[in-house]
């Protein structure tokens, strides 16, 4: 339960208003990174997303001072064997995020990876780190390049299907150099009908697509949700529709730039 | 509790009944699940003093035997030691209460419209063959009907209450069932009275609502003996009036009522709108019988179809102002079908439909027994067919005039202007 | 005595864009009863009439509330009582929302800009485009009586103590998504409740426009309820009503804000008439 501000039993206050004006806070806008860290992303994998994730933090720092309204706070989950909150650090301010280098090694549990997620996906007030007033749907991004060792992860995704903030989520599957048909199943059952599976190829694209989501994700507009519809269940969303093109565009702007592989 | 468990009882030809456990209770009596002969039975053993005319009505029914399959019927009567009852098959356990379906219960959802309407089909030609045998139901409620989910099997039970139509045993039924002048103790229920409960229960179990139930709830504090009896009695007013629109459901509240009459077709509607307001003041004439009922669920059925993208089901509109060109659901464009053209039938052959005995005999009231299903090519699903359930075989003519000939269990491969020749008398066109 | 103030200005969003003020608040007194109100419509593009959505909701509130002779029992079972007031304010929205479509029908003009999903969810439920919040309160002899949907909120003010009244438990109205009047269930989920007024030295109803720059209450509670109750009970309503637009046109999330207050001017005058800024 939240804390209240207690007065006593004698007529004089013992509490102190703060003036109107102090401690309105911009919106909170939760970007959730879940990187694959098992042993298949040694090498120029992990390279690629460490490469992006600190161009991430550099970028999401500069969007934040143009942004008046947002704010953007950052959690990364690692997963391998096991999942970890990157620095143990949970809703950091980007601003203050202290990115050190991924190491990968171990399995690809992304169960674990899933129940971490559930935890954080929750009211402040029940030990998330959503705001228990209003709040903005988070992002969050799934970065992997092989199938988890768990599969299916019915029971996990039954979990997060159940949580109001997972549904409402903006939802991206970045298969990092990948093309297995079980890995891209998984992917699309955790985006579902709220984003894409994004088969990502360089960091710098993959920094454009980050990019793209967090800007456009950032406008939202209140709308009602019916026990018959759902939440998140808007299967012309329009957010994610702008997202889906302009990430459509900026993946045919760059095919240029994509060394051709003889068959 | 009248009997204890383990308690021996007997019939009254001295058959001995092991009482095994309370099943259940109600205001009128308990039931009992009992061992007779190694087989398990239902008993049901009155609360109350049972008057002399209970008891001769109750042997009578049970010497005459049910009017049909779908009446749990009483079969054997029970006297001992002053109690009185009656024994009966046990429910199966796939069948779920008429109640649970209305208030949303997830486990008791029919699988589809097509599943829905067929126990429908079932209900009123139940009800028939009760009021064809002179009998006369009188206390039709959402309690004493039971239905199986995925076949739309129907069970009817509570039917000690069954007497000869115009005689009544002091029975008056459920007040948001009975008919209005039940309701007013100005008559006794009998087969009329029936007709419009029937069509009560029908009403609730295509719309999800009751029909007198609208925006009239606002007008009453508290929903009270008097508010019930203004509301279902004395001045009871539909909800889909034509011109009386005091009691229309009300948005955000009927939520159910509101979607689903949407989606019955025109008339479907007509009949609702026949019973529930004509029928209130001509009760002999105005009332759908179950003959008209099932001449109209049929035609609702045989125009179900299902949206391919969100997968509900809806009708083609044969008979509405224009045919549903989009689904009413999501919007998305209506798949194209064939149309099966058979006397004055017209049956759309999307897939799982079927077509059954009273399309091919005019003079058939068998609306259960299916005589063809559309089902789909295993190796080519686009493919559909028509997959034959007939003693006989049918010819098949194609636009070219070329004929072929195929067994009573062959599959017609489905295709516009195909005519079928199903017997001497009975031919059908695909378009 | 009761004293009441109601306060609604549109948001920087809004102004940017040429919005209408989707929120409405209103408040209403006689010799045995003060009402006050506030309603936000839906700002998403499908909902084009909410901001008469939610000045019918405002409306029905107050006529629902006028028609309670009183809240005293006399035996009737409290659920009855309180679903009857839940009715009777549906069907007074529905009643003002099909008056509005009959006599000014959704024009071509109005939804060419939807996409088509949205012109057939109006199609299908005109309603839909007047879809709104509610929070209404009331005080009748020595009851409070307070009706909530959606977001916003309702809090009871007691010794300087801020608690929610008819919080929304439900996880489903999370970022964006609320229950609506224009919900096919509303109904459900419409919840109404009355109280001893003696447990609340006063009421605030505010719009998720105020609320949700505070983020929880312990900082919603110290830096806005009590601050307000403050300057009313110092007969500061000029700087209430400046702060309010402020919030809206600058320093809030840009969403439309709305504010009613009632309060007991015999409860505890002094005890925050003391209390001043840090």
């Amino acid at each position: 339960m939240a804390e209240t501000i207690q007065g006593n039993d004698t007529e004089k206050p013992v509490w102190k208003p703060d003036r109107m004006d102090e401690k309105i806070a911009k919106q909170r806008l939760n970007v959730i990174l879940m990187v694959d860290c098992s042993t298949s992303m040694r090498g120029e994998r992990i390279g690629q997303v460490n490469h992006a994730i600190h161009d991430i933090k550099q970028y999401l720092t500069d969007l934040q001072n143009e942004n008046v309204n947002v704010d953007f706070y950052l959690t990364v989950i690692t997963y391998s064997t096991e999942a970890f909150l990157l620095n143990h650090d949970r809703m950091k301010a980007v601003e203050e995020f202290d990115f050190k280098d991924i190491r990968a090694g171990g399995w690809s549990n992304l169960h674990t990876a899933y129940l971490q997620l559930a935890d954080l996906l929750k009211k402040e007030a029940k030990g998330g780190i959503m705001p228990d007033f209003g709040g903005v749907a988070p992002i969050v991004l799934l970065l992997t390049d092989g199938h988890p060792t768990k599969w299916p992860l019915t029971e996990e995704m039954e979990i997060l299907n159940k949580l109001p903030w997972f549904k409402v989520a903006i939802r991206y599957g970045i298969a990092i150099e990948l093309n297995d048909g079980r890995t891209v199943q998984v992917l699309r059952d955790f985006v579902g009908e709220n984003g894409d599976v994004i088969t990502c190829f360089d960091a710098k694209l993959l920094e454009k697509i980050i990019k793209i989501i967090v800007m456009t994700a950032s406008k939202v507009k209140s709308s009602d949700s019916t026990t018959t519809q759902g939440i998140g269940q808007n299967t012309e969303n329009q957010v994610t529709n702008d997202i889906r093109q302009q990430i459509q565009q900026t993946i045919s702007d760059d095919i240029d730039s994509w060394e051709w592989q003889d068959d | 509790m009248k009997l204890k468990q383990n308690e021996v009882v007997a019939l009254e030809d001295g058959t001995k009944l092991v009482v095994e456990s309370l099943l259940g209770a109600g205001g009128q009596g308990e039931v009992y699940l009992v061992s007779m002969n190694g087989a398990k039975y239902a008993l049901k053993v009155y609360i109350n003093e049972v008057k002399p005319e209970f008891k001769k009505n109750l042997k009578s029914l049970i010497d005459r035997g049910s009017p049909a399959e779908t009446f749990l019927w009483p079969k054997r009567y029970f006297e001992y030691e002053g109690k009185v009852g009656y024994l009966m098959d046990l429910r199966p356990q796939n069948y779920v209460s008429f109640t649970k379906y209305v208030n949303g219960d997830e486990k008791a959802q029919f699988k589809n419209k097509f599943i829905m309407v067929k126990w429908c089909i079932s209900l009123c030609t139940s009800f028939k063959k009760l009021h064809e045998k002179g009998y006369s139901y009188q206390d039709l409620n959402d309690g004493g009907f039971f239905l199986d989910p995925n076949t739309g099997d129907l069970l009817i039970c509570d039917n000690d209450n069954v007497t000869a139509d115009k005689n009544n045993l002091g029975i008056q039924g459920i007040i948001k069932f009975m008919a209005p002048e039940v309701v007013r103790k100005e008559m006794n229920p009998d087969t009329h009275s029936d007709r419009f409960s029937l069509a009560v229960v029908l009403f609730m179990a295509l719309c999800k609502g009751r029909p007198f139930e609208g925006e009239k709830l606002k007008d009453y504090e508290i929903m009270d003996e008097q508010a019930i009896f203004e509301m279902y009695g004395k001045n009871p007013v539909f909800v889909y009036h034509k011109t009386d629109r005091s009691n229309r459901p009300i948005r955000g509240y009927h939520t159910a009522l509101i979607k689903k009459w949407l989606s019955i077709p025109i008339y479907i509607k007509e009949a609702f709108h026949r019973t529930f307001v004509d029928g209130l003041t001509d009760r002999e004439n105005a009332r759908t019988t179950e003959i008209e009922w099932n001449k109209f669920l049929c035609k609702y059925r045989d125009e179900v179809m299902s949206c391919p993208y969100c997968q509900s089901d809806y009708i083609y509109g044969f008979e509405e102002k224009q045919p549903n060109k989009i689904c009413p659901y999501c919007g998305k464009p209506t798949k194209d079908v064939c149309v099966l053209h058979v006397g004055r039938h017209r049956i759309v052959l999307d897939l799982g439909k079927e077509i059954f005995r009273h399309h091919l005999d005019k003079y058939s009231d068998d609306y259960c027994t299916p005589v063809g299903r559309v089902i789909s090519n295993k190796n080519n699903p686009s493919l559909w067919g028509l997959r034959l359930a007939l003693p006989q075989e049918v010819v098949v003519r194609d636009v070219t005039g070329k004929e072929k000939i195929f067994a009573g269990n062959g599959v017609i491969l489905l295709a516009r202007n195909l005519t079928i020749q199903f017997n001497n008398t009975t031919q059908g066109e695909i378009e | 005595m009761i004293e009441f103030f109601n306060k609604t200005n549109v948001g920087f969003s809004h102004l940017k864009t040429g919005k209408p003020c989707q929120d409405f608040s209103v408040s209403y007194h006689d010799e045995t009863r003060t009402i006050v109100a506030v309603c936000d419509g839906h700002g998403s593009d499908v909902y084009i009439r909410s901001d008469r959505g939610s000045k019918f909701a405002c409306q029905a509130i107050i006529d629902a509330f006028k028609s309670v002779r009183s809240l005293v029992l006399y035996g009737k079972p409290k659920e009855q009582v309180l679903n009857k007031i839940k009715m009777d304010i549906l069907c007074r929205w529905n009643a003002l929302v099909e008056q509005d479509l009959e006599q000014n029908h959704i024009g071509k003009k109005e939804i060419e800009m939807l996409s088509e999903r949205d012109q057939f969810r109006l199609k299908n439920n005109p309603a839909k485009a007047y879809g709104t919040t509610l929070n209404g309160a009331m005080i009748l002899g020595k009851y409070l009586l307070c009706v909530s949907l959606g977001d916003g909120g309702i809090f009871g003010v007691k010794k300087g103590v801020v608690t929610p009244i008819l919080e929304e438990t439900s996880d489903e109205t999370v970022a964006n998504y609320t229950y609506s009047m224009c919900s096919e269930d509303a109904y459900y989920h419409i919840h109404v409740d009355f109280y001893n007024i003696r447990d609340y030295d006063g009421v605030f109803l505010c719009t998720d426009g105020i609320i949700n720059p505070y983020q929880n209450l312990p900082n919603f509670a110290k830096s806005f309820i009590l601050p307000v109750y403050t300057e009313l009970a110092n007969g500061k309503r000029e700087n209430v009503n400046d702060w309010i637009v402020r919030l809206g046109e600058k320093t809030g999330y840009g969403d439309d804000v709305s504010l009613a207050v009632m309060f007991r001017t015999e409860a505890n005058r002094r005890l925050y008439q003391e209390a001043r800024y840090q």
